[in-house]
C-alpha cells in the first residue's frame, strides 16, 4: 500500500456506499402472490426466495424470483416464478416463458448449482408439494428432470436448500430443509384475538425431517437422509448454510430451525454426519430456549480464518452472531451491537458481504413479520420492518447503516428472500430482495470511496465444476481474508457463486490460495485488484475485466 | 479532686468495639450459612430442576418420535429413526449424568437405583425396537412400541415429574431455611441495635456527668485565680500607694526642710561657703524633684486628686519625654466620673499599653483615645504588631485582670500594628 493509499484509507474510515433502487429502471416487475384468500394457510407467510444466476453463461448475472400461486379451489390471479435475463445495460427482460419456467407451482425457495457438471447452472425449486429439479439445457431453457432424477413422488413443505459435495466425489449433492407437516386438510385454527384466524406459529404443527440426496453422478439421486444420520422428524427447518467449522476440508452443515434447536452437522467423512449443535453452543439461545431460526449465513467476519455464523430469529430474540472460539461458538451479538439493534425485528434472509469493499465482512439482514394482523395489536411489532445493514468497523463492532445508504433502502418491507450478485459488473455486490405478498427490489450498490475488489470465479475439474465448498484465501496488506464458494445460505435464496473480496484502495494482493473441495491447493502471487480471475482447478488464473 | 473519666471512656469504647466485632462476626457467619444453604441446596436444586426439565423435554421428544413411528406416514422405514433416537439418547444420558451428580447424597438410594434401572430398561427396549425395525414388519414394531416402550416411557415421565415435585419441595424447605436465617438476623439486628443504643446512652451520660464536674471545677479554679489576681493587684496598688505617700510625705518634707535649712544657713554662712551651700541646695532640690516624680510614678496622686482625664493628660507628656514617642491624644468631652479606686486600673492599663508600645512596636507615634459613656480607652500604634503565636506576657494578663476588676473587656487587635481597646460599661 502506498503512503497515499494509506492516508486515504485512514482519512475515510466511514462507510461510503449507496444502495440505489433500480428495480423499475431495470424492468423488473414482480409481485409475490401468496395465494391468500382468508384461510391464512401457514405457507403464505414464508415466501418467496430469489436468486442471482448466470443461466445463459454470458457472464452477466440474471435474476430469478420464486412465486406462490393460488390455492386449489380459490383462484385469485395468475402468478408464477419469473426469470429475468440481464440485457448488459442495466435492464432485464422477462424470459420466463422462453426458459420453460412458466409452470404452475407453489414455490418458496431456490437453490442454484451445476449438478451435472455441464457448465450451466441448474435449479432446485422448493415449495409446498412436489419440489422441482430443473436442468439447464444450455440453450437458454430448463427442463424438469425431477422424476428422472429420482426426486419425484415426494411431497413436503420445503424451504431452503443447499447444493454441496458432502462425499467429495465431484458431484454436487442436495440438502433440502423441510418445515412442518402441514397440508390444507391438516390446517390448525390459531387466533391472536380468539375470534379471527391468524397465522399459526410452528408449535402448532409437528416437525418433519430434512432430506439429503446423494448425486450418483449419472443424473440421478439417492435419498441418504437416514443412512447419513441426518434424519430428524422433529426438525422445523427454514435456513441452511454450508461451512467447515472443524476445518477438516469436509463440508459441514448448519440448519436453522424454527422454535426447535438449531442443528450443526459435522461431516464424519464416511457419508455420515454427527450432530454437534448443543456441544458447539449454537442449538439454543443463551437462556437455553430454542429460538425461531429463519435465515443463516457463514462467514469469516473477524478475519480469523474461521467461519462465524449469523442466524436471524423472531422479534425479541435478536440475531445470533456466533464466533468460533476454539472449543465452540460464542454468541457475540450483544457486544458487537447487532443484538440490541435487531431485538425488535423479525429477520429472514441474511448474508455476510463486504458492502463497501473495505476488507471486512458486513452483514445484511431483511426483516418483516409473519402475520399482518400484528398491526392490530397495541404496541405490537410492525408488520413491515426496515432491513439491517450492519457495517463492520473492523474493531469488533457493527453499526446499522441502513439509513445512510439511500433514501429508499431503509423503508419498511415485509422482507423474506435475499441474494447478492454483481449484476452491473462494477466490482461490488448488488442486492436482490423479495417481500412477502409484495414486490422484489433490486438495489445497485455504488461504492463511493474508491475501494477496489478482487473476484475469483472457480471452475473445478476433479472437484465439482462449480467448486462449491472451495475456499479462497487472499493475503493483502491487512492480512488474510477467506471466502467459501457456496450455494444456499440466506433464506430460500441463492447468490452469485464467485468469491468477491474488498481490498480497500490496494491495487495488488500479495498471495491467493485456493483450496479445492477435493483437497488440492493452488497458490498464486501478486494479483492485481479490480478484476475477476477465472481459476480452473490446477491451472493459472486468467484475468477478466469486470466489464 | 475529680477522677479522670478517660479510664471509664476507654472501657466503654472497648466494650462497644467488642460488641461491634461480635456482631460483625455473627453477621459474617450468618452470611456464610446462607451462602451454604443457597449454593448447597437452592442452587443445586435449581440446576437439578433444569436438568429434570431437560430430561422431560427429551422424554417428550422420544415420545413424539415413537408416535411418528407408529403413524407410519413417513416415506422412511422405521429404521431411519435410529439417528434421531440416538441424539435423544445422547442428550438424555448427559442430562441424567449431570442430574445424578447434582442429586448425589440427597436422593433416596432406592429411588436413584429405580431411576437408573428404569432408564436402562428403556434403552434396552429402544435397542430391541430398533433391531426389530431392521428385521421385522412394521406392525410388530409398532405393537412393541405400544405395548412395551410407551408404558416404560410413561412411567419414566411420571417418575421425572415426581422428582421435580420433590425437588420443588426441597427448594421450598431451603427457602424456609433461608427465611429463618433472615428472621434470626433481623431479630439479632434489633437486639444489637438496642444494646448499642443503651451503651451509647450510658457512655454519653457518663461523659456529660464528667464534663459537668470538670467544668464546675474549672469554673471554681478560674474564680479562685481571679480572686487571687485581684488581691495581688490590690495589694500591689496598696503597697505602691504607701511607698508613694511615704516618699512624698516623709522624704519630701525632710528634703523640703533640708532645703529651707540650707537657705537659712546660706544667708548666715561666710562668703567662702556660699557657693558650696548653693550647690548643696541644688542637689537637695533635685533629689526632692526625683522623689516627687518617683512618688507620682508609683502612685499618681493626681488620679485620686484630679481624676482619670487629668492623670492621662499629665502622664502622656511624661511618656513622650521618657520615650521620644509622640502621642496623639483625643480626650473625652467631659472628664469621666469614676472612683479613684477604679480609675487607677484604667490608668495602669494605659501605662502598660504605652510601655508595650515603647518596648515592642518600634514606632515614633502612638494614638490614645479616651471616651466616656461607656468608658472606652483605645491605644493604637502602627507598629510591627504581635506575632500570631506569641505567648501573652504578664503585662497583658495584668491588663485583663484589671479590666475584669472593672467589669469591662479588654480586646487586643493585631493587624498592621497593635490596638488595645478597653471598654467598661457604665451605670
Amino acid at each position: 500500500m502506498t503512503r497515499r493509499e494509506l492516508l486515504l484509507a485512514l482519512a475515510a474510515p466511514e462507510p461510503r456506499l449507496q444502495l440505489v433502487d433500480v428495480t423499475r429502471a431495470a424492468g423488473i416487475n414482480f409481485s409475490h402472490h401468496t395465494g391468500a384468500f382468508g384461510a391464512r394457510y401457514l405457507p403464505e407467510t414464508l415466501g418467496p426466495g430469489c436468486a442471482f444466476l448466470d443461466y445463459d453463461n454470458d457472464g452477466w448475472l440474471d435474476v430469478l424470483l420464486v412465486n406462490g400461486q393460488d390455492w386449489p379451489g380459490h383462484p385469485r390471479r395468475k402468478a408464477g416464478l419469473q426469470l429475468y435475463r440481464n440485457n448488459r445495460n442495466g435492464t432485464f427482460s422477462d424470459v420466463t416463458r422462453a426458459a420453460g419456467l412458466d409452470f404452475s407451482f407453489y414455490g418458496l425457495g431456490v437453490a442454484v448449482a451445476d449438478f451435472n457438471n455441464d457448465g450451466f447452472p441448474d435449479l432446485y425449486l422448493t415449495g409446498v408439494g412436489q419440489n422441482r429439479l430443473l436442468r439447464n439445457t444450455g440453450r437458454g431453457s430448463f427442463v424438469d428432470v425431477t422424476a428422472a432424477a429420482g426426486l419425484g413422488n415426494r411431497t413436503g413443505f420445503s424451504t431452503s436448500a443447499v447444493w454441496f459435495d458432502y462425499d467429495r466425489d465431484g458431484h454436487l449433492d442436495l440438502f433440502v430443509c423441510n418445515y412442518v407437516r402441514w397440508s390444507p386438510e391438516a390446517d390448525v385454527f390459531c387466533s391472536l384475538d380468539g375470534k379471527t384466524k391468524s397465522y399459526c406459529t410452528p408449535e402448532a404443527y409437528r416437525g418433519t425431517t430434512c432430506w439429503l440426496f446423494r448425486n450418483r453422478g449419472n443424473g440421478t439421486f439417492e435419498d441418504v437422509t437416514a443412512k447419513s444420520g441426518l434424519f430428524d422428524a422433529s426438525a422445523k427447518s427454514l435456513g441452511v448454510a454450508m461451512l467447515d467449522f472443524d476445518q477438516d476440508g469436509w463440508p459441514d452443515l448448519f440448519v436453522a430451525n424454527d422454535t426447535q434447536p438449531n442443528k450443526l452437522y459435522r461431516n464424519n467423512r464416511d457419508g455420515t454426519f454427527r450432530e454437534m449443535a448443543v456441544r458447539a453452543g449454537v442449538a439454543f439461545a443463551e437462556d437455553g430456549r430454542a429460538r425461531a431460526g429463519m435465515g443463516v449465513d457463514a462467514g469469516d467476519f473477524r478475519r480469523t480464518g474461521r467461519e462465524g455464523l449469523a442466524v436471524t430469529n423472531f422479534d425479541n430474540e435478536m440475531i445470533g452472531l456466533y464466533e468460533w472460539t476454539g472449543g465452540g461458538y460464542i454468541d457475540r451479538a450483544g457486544e458487537t451491537g447487532i443484538g440490541a439493534a435487531s431485538r425488535k425485528t423479525l429477520g429472514f434472509g441474511c448474508l455476510f458481504f463486504d458492502a463497501d469493499l473495505d476488507g471486512h465482512l458486513d452483514l445484511l439482514a431483511v426483516n418483516g413479520h409473519i402475520d399482518d394482523s400484528v398491526r392490530n395489536l397495541a404496541r405490537g411489532p410492525a408488520y413491515a420492518q426496515p432491513p439491517h445493514l450492519f457495517w463492520n468497523d473492523g474493531q469488533g463492532r457493527f453499526r446499522d447503516i441502513s439509513g445512510e445508504v439511500g433514501s429508499g433502502f431503509r423503508a419498511p418491507k415485509v422482507g423474506r428472500g435475499l441474494a447478492l450478485g454483481d449484476f452491473d459488473r462494477d466490482g461490488d455486490l448488488d442486492v436482490l430482495l423479495t417481500t412477502n405478498g409484495g414486490p422484489a427490489y433490486l438495489y445497485r450498490n455504488d461504492v463511493g470511496n474508491g475501494h477496489r475488489s478482487i473476484r475469483f470465479q472457480l471452475e473445478g475439474r476433479a472437484s465439482n465444476r462449480d467448486a462449491i465448498g472451495a475456499v479462497v484465501e487472499v493475503e493483502d496488506a491487512a492480512g488474510w481474508q477467506m471466502r467459501r464458494i457456496r450455494s444456499g445460505s440466506s433464506y430460500l435464496s441463492s447468490s452469485m457463486r464467485a468469491a468477491t473480496f474488498g481490498v480497500g484502495l490496494q491495487k495488488m494482493v500479495k498471495r491467493v490460495v485456493v483450496r479445492w473441495p477435493n483437497g488440492r491447493v493452488d497458490e498464486f502471487r501478486e494479483l492485481a485488484t479490480g478484476a475477476t480471475y477465472h481459476c480452473v482447478e490446477g491451472r493459472a488464473p486468467r484475468a477478466l475485466d469486470y466489464r | 479532686m475529680v477522677r479522670s473519666p478517660s479510664g471509664r471512656l476507654a472501657a466503654g469504647l472497648v466494650v462497644t468495639l467488642a460488641i461491634i466485632l461480635a456482631y460483625a462476626g455473627y453477621t459474617l457467619n450468618s452470611v456464610r450459612r446462607m451462602r451454604e444453604v443457597q449454593t448447597g441446596i437452592v442452587d443445586q436444586n435449581r440446576k437439578a430442576a433444569l436438568q429434570l426439565i431437560r430430561i422431560q423435554a427429551d422424554l417428550n421428544a422420544l415420545a413424539l418420535a415413537l408416535r411418528d413411528m407408529q403413524d407410519q406416514t413417513s416415506e422412511y422405514p422405521l429404521s431411519a429413526w435410529g439417528a434421531q433416537l440416538s441424539r435423544v439418547r445422547e442428550n438424555l444420558d448427559d442430562a441424567m449424568r449431570v442430574e445424578s451428580a447434582l442429586a448425589a447424597g440427597r436422593r433416596d438410594p432406592q429411588q436413584a437405583a429405580y431411576l437408573e434401572n428404569s432408564f436402562r430398561q428403556l434403552w434396552a427396549a429402544v435397542d430391541r425396537m430398533q433391531s426389530m425395525a431392521r428385521e421385522q414388519p412394521a406392525a410388530a414394531v409398532t405393537a412393541f412400541i405400544r405395548g412395551t416402550l410407551e408404558p416404560q416411557l410413561q412411567a419414566l415421565t411420571s417418575l421425572t415429574a415426581r422428582l421435580l415435585v420433590q425437588n420443588n419441595a426441597e427448594e421450598q424447605r431451603a427457602g424456609e431455611q433461608v427465611a429463618g436465617i433472615y428472621n434470626e438476623i433481623e431479630r439479632n439486628a434489633y437486639a444489637f441495635l438496642a444494646i448499642s443504643l443503651g451503651l451509647a446512652a450510658a457512655v454519653s451520660l457518663a461523659m456529660i456527668r464528667s464534663n459537668r464536674v470538670l467544668f464546675e471545677q474549672l469554673a471554681r479554679l478560674s474564680d479562685q485565680r481571679r480572686d487571687l489576681a485581684q488581691q495581688l493587684i490590690a495589694a500591689q496598688e496598696s503597697t505602691l500607694r504607701t511607698v508613694s505617700r511615704d516618699l512624698h510625705d516623709e522624704f519630701g518634707q525632710i528634703l523640703t526642710a533640708v532645703g529651707s535649712m540650707l537657705s537659712r544657713a546660706g544667708r548666715s554662712a561666710p562668703a567662702a561657703f556660699t557657693e558650696q551651700m548653693q550647690e548643696t541646695k541644688a542637689v537637695v532640690q533635685e533629689t526632692l524633684d526625683k522623689v516627687r516624680a518617683l512618688s507620682q510614678a508609683l502612685q499618681p496622686v493626681i488620679v485620686e486628686e484630679q481624676g482619670l482625664a487629668a492623670a492621662v493628660e499629665w502622664y502622656l507628656p511624661v511618656f513622650e519625654r521618657q520615650t521620644g514617642i509622640a502621642v496623639r491624644y483625643q480626650g473625652p468631652a467631659a472628664p469621666p466620673a469614676m472612683e479613684a479606686g477604679q480609675a487607677i486600673h484604667v490608668f495602669r492599663i494605659l501605662q502598660e499599653a504605652l510601655n508595650n508600645v515603647a518596648r515592642h512596636a518600634g514606632v515614633s507615634e502612638v494614638t490614645v483615645e479616651l471616651r466616656d459613656e461607656p468608658l472606652r480607652l483605645r491605644v493604637a500604634d502602627g507598629g510591627r504588631g504581635m506575632a500570631p503565636k506569641a505567648t501573652p506576657g504578664v503585662g497583658l494578663a495584668g491588663m485583663r485582670e484589671r479590666a475584669a476588676i472593672l467589669g469591662g473587656t479588654l480586646r487586643i487587635e493585631s493587624d498592621g500594628g497593635t490596638t488595645i481597646v478597653l471598654e467598661v460599661p457604665r451605670g
